[in-house]
C-alpha cells in the first residue's frame, strides 16, 4: 500500500513540531548530548517555561530515532566528563532540515501576525 | 562519575518507588533508558529539595511519577502490535480508532453483564460523589484565594505582649502572642511601616440600628480607612473610607454591604448622602461595596468610621485588630523583620511608652488555619473510602478477567498482543470509572444544597463553596484515577497468563492460579487495613466528642432560654430607671407560665462575651494582684443556671445600688487566693496594688463554670450584683419547666410593652449556644464515623465476595471431601481459617497504619490519647468478627454441596 515518501514531503509532513521535539532538536544542534543535559539545557534556555521529565524526554527521543531525525552517538565525549551509563544522541541530516523548516514556518507565522497588527488598534 | 552527592531527606523512599514504577515501561524502553530515568529523577528531586525544601521536592517527585506513568502507557501504545503487523508508522487517527473500538467493546461487555455494571458503577459513584462533595468544601474553604486582589499580600498585624508571654498561665501566653492593637499604634504604623503598603484597624460591633419602624441589632465593623486601602476592593457605588475620614472631627461616615443595600434601600443609587442611625448616631452613607465582598466575615453589613473618642484613645487602650497589605514582592518573613526594626525605633521614639512587639500572620492562615487540619483529615478519610471501593471493584474485575480468560486468549491467538489485550481491559475499567464519576458527580450536585446546610456554622467561608471548574476537574481526575486503579491488577494478571496454557485447559474449570489468589488476598487485606485505620480514627473522635460534651460545666443548661437585651439612650443612664426596668422585666418574665426562675447577667457562660480585669485582693499574706473574669448578675441568676453555692450566701434584693458593695467569687478564685482559708468576709477592689478602687466584701463562693468553650478550663471569676454596676447590655435567662423556645416570643412582646425603643432582642437557648461552640467537632466526628462505617461495610462485603468466590471455585474439591466423609464443621473451619488469615493480615497492617496515622488527629482530640489501646482493640474486634461472619456464610453454603453434583461439574 505505502509508497516511498519524497524527502521534502517527509519534512513538511513532520511540521508543526511538538514543542518538546523542537527544543530537543534545537539543543542538539551543537553536538552530541545525553538526555538529562538536554532537559536541563531546555529548562535553562526557556527560563523554566519548558520542563521535560524523564519519560516524556526519552519517549520523544525514541520516536525521533525511529523517524530518523535523531541517532544515537557512537562516539563518546572526553573521558573526564563522561558517564558510562549515559547514552549520547545527535541530530541527523533529516533532523536538521526539519528544525530549519520549523524555524521557517514559525518565522512566517510571526511575520503574518506582525503584518496584521498595526491596523487593529482603532479597528473596533 | 565523581563521588555521589550527599543524600537529601526522603530521596531514598521516593526513589525506591520510582524504581518500582520503572517496571511499567515496556522491556526495551526500560533496558535502554531505565537507569538514566532514575538518575534523572534523583537529580530533579535533589535540586528541588535544595531550592524549595519539602514542598518543592514533593512536587518534583509527584511530577516524576506522573510523567513516568503517562509516558509508560504511551510508550506501550507506541509499541503496540499494529506496527509489527505491517502498518508503517502510527497516526493519531489509528490510536483514536483503537480507543474508540475498545470503548464501544467495553460498553457492550458491560451491557451484557448489567448486574456487575450496576454494582461497580454504583459503588464507585458513591465513592467519587463523596470525594467530590468533600473536595468542594476543601476547595471553597482552603484552596480558593480570599476574595481580595492578591490575597497573599494581606496580613493580620498583631502586637506581642512580652510580659504576658512569660506568664505561667497558657491563656495569657496565647493572648500575649496575639495581642490586640490600639488606635494610636495604628496611626504610627500608617506613618512608619514601610513593609506595609497600607494598614488599618478594625473592630466588630453590634449596635442597634434604627429603621424608623423598629430598632434591631446588627453586626457592623468600625474601621480605619487603611482597612479599605489594604483590601483594595473598589466600591460598587460611591467611595470607600479615605484618610480624611480618620481625622478627629470628621463627619461620621458609613459604607454599606451590597446585600444590606439591596434589602434596606432596594438597590437605589440615591442612597449616597442618606444616613443610617446606629446606637443613636447618624452616619452619612458614602458608598456601597460590590456583591460578594465581605470583611472581616460575612456577618458585617455596614462599615463605619471610628468615633472621635475611639480615634484618640491612648496606646494602652487595646481593643482593635489590624490588617495590612505588604509591599509587592515581600515575603512575610522579610516584612516581619522590617516591622520589627520599625517597631524598635517606635519604642525608642516614644521613650518606652510603646512597649509591645509586632507580629504578622498571613490573613489566609488566620481565616482558615483552624479548620485546615480537620478538613484535610476529612478529605483523607473520604479518599480512603474510595480506595476501599476501588479494591472491591478491582476484585470483581479480577474474577471477571479469570472467567474471560478464554475469550482473551482467543483474541491473543488471533494476533492481539498482550499490550492490546491489556489496553482493552484498561479501557473497560476506565469506562467503569468514568461512568461512576458521572453518576457520582450527579450525586454531588443533587446533595450539594443539603451538604451546605449540614456544614457547621463555625466553618469559615462556606459562602465561597461552589461546584466550580476545579471541582469538576477533580471529579474527572478522580474518575480516571479510579478507572486505572481498578483496572491495573486485572490487566496485569491477564498479561501474565500464557495463551497456550489457557487454550490447553480447554473447557475445564477456571480455578484461580496462585498468583491471582494472592492478588485477591492482597486486595481484601488492604481493604481491611484501611477500614481498620478509619475505625480507629472515628472511635477516637467519638470518644473525644463524648468527653467534651459530658465534661462538668458547673451549670445546668437544660431548659434555659436567653434573651439578649440592649438598653439605649440617656434614660437608662439613670440608676433608678435601670433598676425599675430590670425589676419589672424580671417580674413579668417570672410570671410566665412554666418559668421556674429568672436571672440577669451582663455576660454569662456561652453568652458570647467575657470581661476580665486586674483586682487587688486581701490574702493571708497581704494584698495581691490577680486577673479575674467578672460578671454582673442578679440574685436569682445562680438559681436559673443551677450554679451551686459552696459557701456564704448568694446576692439578695438588699444588694442594690447604694448598699455596701459585695461580690461572690468562684471556687477557682477562692482556691487561688485563699488556698487554706475562708474567703467569705475578705475584701477585693478593682485595679492594681496602688489603685484606689472601692473595697468590695466577699459574701459567697459558687462553683466554677466553663465560659466560652467546653474544652477551656474555667478561669477564676467574681460576680457583682447587677444593680450595683452600670451596664447597657444584659442577657435575661429564664429556666423553664418545659420547652424553653416557648419563652422567646413572650419575652419579645413584654419588652415591646415596657419600652418600644429597645431593640428586638435576639433569642436563643443555652443548649443551642453550647452546641454552636462544638459544631465543628460534631461535624467532623459525625462525618468520619459515617465514612468509617461505610469503609467497614465495604471491607466486609469485599471479604465476603472473595470467600464466596473461593469456595465456589473449590466446589468440586469440597464435594469430594464430603463424599469421602469429611464433616461439615471441617469444611467450615477450613474456609473460616482462610478468612481469619486474611482478616488477621489486614488487621495487623491496619494497626500499623493506624498507629502512624492517628497522629494527625492529635490536636483535634480532647482528653483522648491518640494511641488509646481500647480503640485499637475495639476496632479489631468489630472488623474481625464481621470478617468471620462474612466468611461463615459462604462456608456454610459450601457444606450443602451435593457431592454427586459437585463431581459432575468436574
Amino acid at each position: 500500500m505505502s509508497r516511498p515518501e519524497t524527502a521534502s514531503e517527509s519534512v513538511q509532513g513532520a511540521l508543526p513540531l511538538k514543542p518538546a521535539d523542537y527544543f530537543i532538536l534545537f539543543v542538539l544542534r551543537d553536538g552530541e548530548r545525553h538526555g538529562y543535559w538536554m532537559a536541563k539545557e531546555i529548562e535553562r534556555l526557556t527560563e523554566g517555561q519548558v520542563r521535560l521529565e524523564a519519560g516524556n524526554l526519552y519517549r520523544s527521543l525514541r520516536r525521533m530515532m525511529k523517524s530518523g531525525w535523531v541517532r544515537q552517538a557512537d562516539r563518546r565525549p572526553a573521558v573526564e566528563s563522561d558517564d558510562e551509563r549515559r547514552r549520547y544522541y545527535g541530530v541527523t541530516e533529516l533532523g536538521q532540515r526539519i528544525v530549519r523548516a520549523e524555524v521557517e514556518r514559525m518565522r512566517a507565522v510571526v511575520a503574518m501576525a506582525e503584518a496584521r497588527s498595526p491596523s487593529s488598534p482603532e479597528g473596533r | 562519575m565523581s563521588a555521589s552527592p550527599p543524600n537529601v531527606p526522603g530521596l531514598r523512599s521516593f526513589e525506591a518507588l520510582y524504581r518500582r514504577l520503572v517496571w511499567l515501561y515496556p522491556a526495551g524502553f526500560r533496558r535502554t533508558h531505565g537507569t538514566e530515568a532514575i538518575e534523572f529523577f534523583r537529580d530533579r528531586y535533589r535540586t528541588a529539595f535544595r531550592q524549595r525544601g519539602w514542598p518543592g521536592a514533593l512536587a518534583a517527585a509527584l511530577r516524576g511519577y506522573r510523567d513516568l506513568i503517562v509516558s509508560a502507557l504511551l510508550a506501550r501504545w507506541d509499541e503496540r502490535p499494529f506496527r509489527r503487523s505491517g502498518f508503517p508508522g502510527r497516526s493519531n487517527r489509528e490510536l483514536v480508532g483503537a480507543i474508540a473500538r475498545d470503548s464501544v467493546y467495553a460498553v457492550r461487555t458491560l451491557w451484557r453483564a448489567p448486574g456487575f455494571a450496576v454494582i461497580a458503577v454504583a459503588t464507585l459513584a458513591l465513592g467519587i460523589g463523596a470525594n467530590t462533595a468533600i473536595f468542594s468544601v476543601v476547595n471553597g474553604v482552603l484552596l480558593r484565594p480570599l476574595p481580595y486582589p492578591e490575597p497573599d499580600r494581606l496580613v493580620n498585624v498583631w502586637q506581642i505582649n512580652h510580659e504576658w508571654l512569660d506568664s505561667p498561665d497558657p491563656r495569657f501566653r496565647n493572648l500575649g502572642a496575639k495581642f490586640p492593637v490600639s488606635a494610636a499604634v495604628t496611626w504610627d504604623w500608617v506613618e512608619r511601616a514601610a513593609a506595609l503598603e497600607s494598614v488599618g484597624a478594625y473592630n466588630t460591633n453590634r449596635p442597634a440600628m434604627d429603621f424608623g419602624d423598629r430598632v434591631e441589632q446588627m453586626w457592623t465593623a468600625e474601621v480605619t480607612s487603611g482597612v479599605f486601602d489594604a483590601l483594595a476592593v473598589p466600591p460598587h457605588l460611591g467611595r470607600v473610607l479615605v484618610a480624611d475620614d480618620d481625622r478627629v472631627g470628621a463627619e461620621l461616615t458609613a459604607v454599606l454591604s451590597y446585600g444590606f443595600w439591596q434589602r434596606q434601600f432596594g438597590g437605589d443609587s440615591a442612597v449616597i448622602g442618606q444616613t443610617v442611625t446606629l446606637d443613636g448616631d447618624a452616619f452619612a452613607i458614602v458608598g456601597v461595596m460590590p456583591e460578594g465582598f465581605y470583611f472581616p466575615d460575612p456577618s458585617a453589613q455596614v462599615w463605619t468610621t471610628l468615633d472621635d473618642e475611639a480615634k484618640q484613645r491612648p496606646r494602652d487602650w487595646q481593643f482593635l485588630q489590624a490588617v495590612g497589605r505588604m509591599r509587592p514582592g515581600l515575603s512575610v518573613e522579610t516584612a516581619q523583620l522590617e516591622m520589627e526594626a520599625m517597631n524598635a525605633q517606635l519604642t525608642e521614639d516614644t521613650a518606652g511608652d510603646h512597649k509591645f512587639g509586632v507580629r504578622l500572620i498571613p490573613r489566609t492562615t488566620e481565616v482558615v488555619g483552624n479548620v485546615q487540619r480537620a478538613l484535610l483529615v476529612l478529605i483523607g478519610a473520604v479518599g480512603l473510602v474510595l480506595l476501599i471501593a476501588c479494591a472491591n471493584i478491582a476484585n470483581l474485575l479480577l474474577v471477571r478477567a479469570t472467567a474471560r480468560r478464554r475469550e482473551l486468549a482467543v483474541r491473543a491467538a488471533l494476533g492481539a498482543s498482550r499490550g492490546r489485550v491489556m489496553g482493552q481491559l484498561l479501557t473497560e475499567s476506565l469506562v467503569i470509572g468514568l461512568l461512576g464519576g458521572l453518576v457520582g458527580l450527579g450525586l454531588a450536585v443533587a446533595t450539594f444544597k443539603p451538604l451546605l446546610a449540614f456544614l457547621p456554622s463555625s466553618l469559615p467561608r462556606t459562602d465561597e463553596i461552589f461546584l466550580d471548574q476545579r471541582v469538576l476537574l477533580f471529579s474527572l481526575a478522580a474518575s480516571l484515577a479510579t478507572g486505572l486503579l481498578v483496572g491495573v491488577l486485572p490487566a496485569l494478571s491477564v498479561s501474565r497468563t500464557g495463551i497456550t496454557d489457557v487454550l490447553r485447559e480447554g473447557g475445564r474449570g477456571f480455578t484461580a492460579s496462585g498468583g491471582r489468589r494472592s492478588a485477591h488476598s492482597l486486595l481484601v487485606s488492604s481493604e481491611i487495613a484501611l477500614a481498620f485505620a478509619l475505625l480507629v480514627g472515628s472511635g477516637l473522635l467519638v470518644k473525644s466528642f463524648v468527653r467534651l460534651t459530658s465534661i462538668e460545666r458547673g451549670f445546668d443548661a437544660t431548659n434555659v432560654a436567653m434573651a439578649f437585651v440592649t438598653l439605649r439612650g440617656e434614660r437608662y443612664g439613670d440608676e433608678q430607671t435601670r433598676t425599675t426596668f430590670l425589676t419589672s422585666f424580671e417580674e413579668r418574665l417570672a410570671a410566665l407560665p412554666g418559668a421556674l426562675s429568672v436571672g440577669f447577667a451582663d455576660n454569662m457562660p456561652f453568652g458570647g462575651g467575657t470581661s476580665s480585669t486586674t483586682m487587688t485582693v486581701e490574702t493571708l499574706s497581704g494584698p495581691q494582684e490577680i486577673n479575674l473574669q467578672y460578671s454582673a448578675v442578679s440574685a436569682d441568676f445562680f438559681d436559673a443556671l443551677g450554679i451551686p453555692l459552696l459557701a456564704g450566701r448568694r446576692f439578695s434584693g438588699a444588694d442594690r445600688a447604694g448598699a455596701p458593695p459585695v461580690v461572690v467569687i468562684s471556687e477557682g478564685a477562692a482556691r487561688e487566693m485563699w488556698p487554706d482559708g475562708d474567703p467569705v468576709g475578705k475584701r477585693m477592689r478593682r485595679g492594681s496594688l496602688d489603685g484606689e478602687g472601692e473595697w468590695k466584701t466577699i459574701v459567697g463562693v459558687v462553683a466554677d463554670t466553663r465560659h466560652r468553650r467546653l474544652d477551656i478550663e474555667p478561669r477564676p471569676k467574681f460576680y457583682e450584683p447587677v444593680h450595683q454596676v452600670r451596664r447597657t447590655a444584659y442577657i435575661a435567662v429564664v429556666k423553664t419547666q418545659g420547652d424553653p423556645n416557648a419563652v422567646g416570643s413572650e419575652a419579645r412582646s413584654i419588652l415591646n410593652e415596657l419600652d418600644p425603643a429597645i431593640p428586638v432582642p435576639r433569642i436563643a437557648t443555652l443548649e443551642q449556644q453550647i452546641a454552636n461552640t462544638v459544631a465543628m467537632p460534631r461535624f467532623r466526628t459525625l462525618l468520619i464515623t459515617m465514612l468509617a462505617a461505610l469503609a467497614g461495610l465495604l471491607a466486609v462485603v469485599g471479604i465476603y465476595g472473595v470467600m464466596a468466590y473461593a469456595t465456589a471455585q473449590r466446589t468440586s474439591e469440597i464435594g469430594v471431601r464430603i463424599a469421602l466423609g469429611a464433616r461439615a464443621s471441617d469444611v467450615v473451619g477450613d474456609v473460616l481459617k482462610r478468612g481469619a488469615v486474611l482478616a488477621g493480615i489486614g488487621l495487623a497492617v491496619g494497626a500499623a497504619i493506624a498507629f502512624a496515622a492517628v497522629r494527625v488527629l492529635d490536636n483535634l482530640l480532647y482528653q483522648t490519647n491518640t494511641h488509646d489501646p481500647a480503640m485499637f482493640v475495639g476496632a479489631g474486634i468489630v472488623l474481625g468478627v464481621a470478617a468471620l461472619v462474612a466468611s461463615y456464610v459462604p462456608a456454610r453454603r459450601a457444606t450443602r454441596v451435593d457431592p454427586v453434583e459437585a463431581l459432575r461439574t468436574e
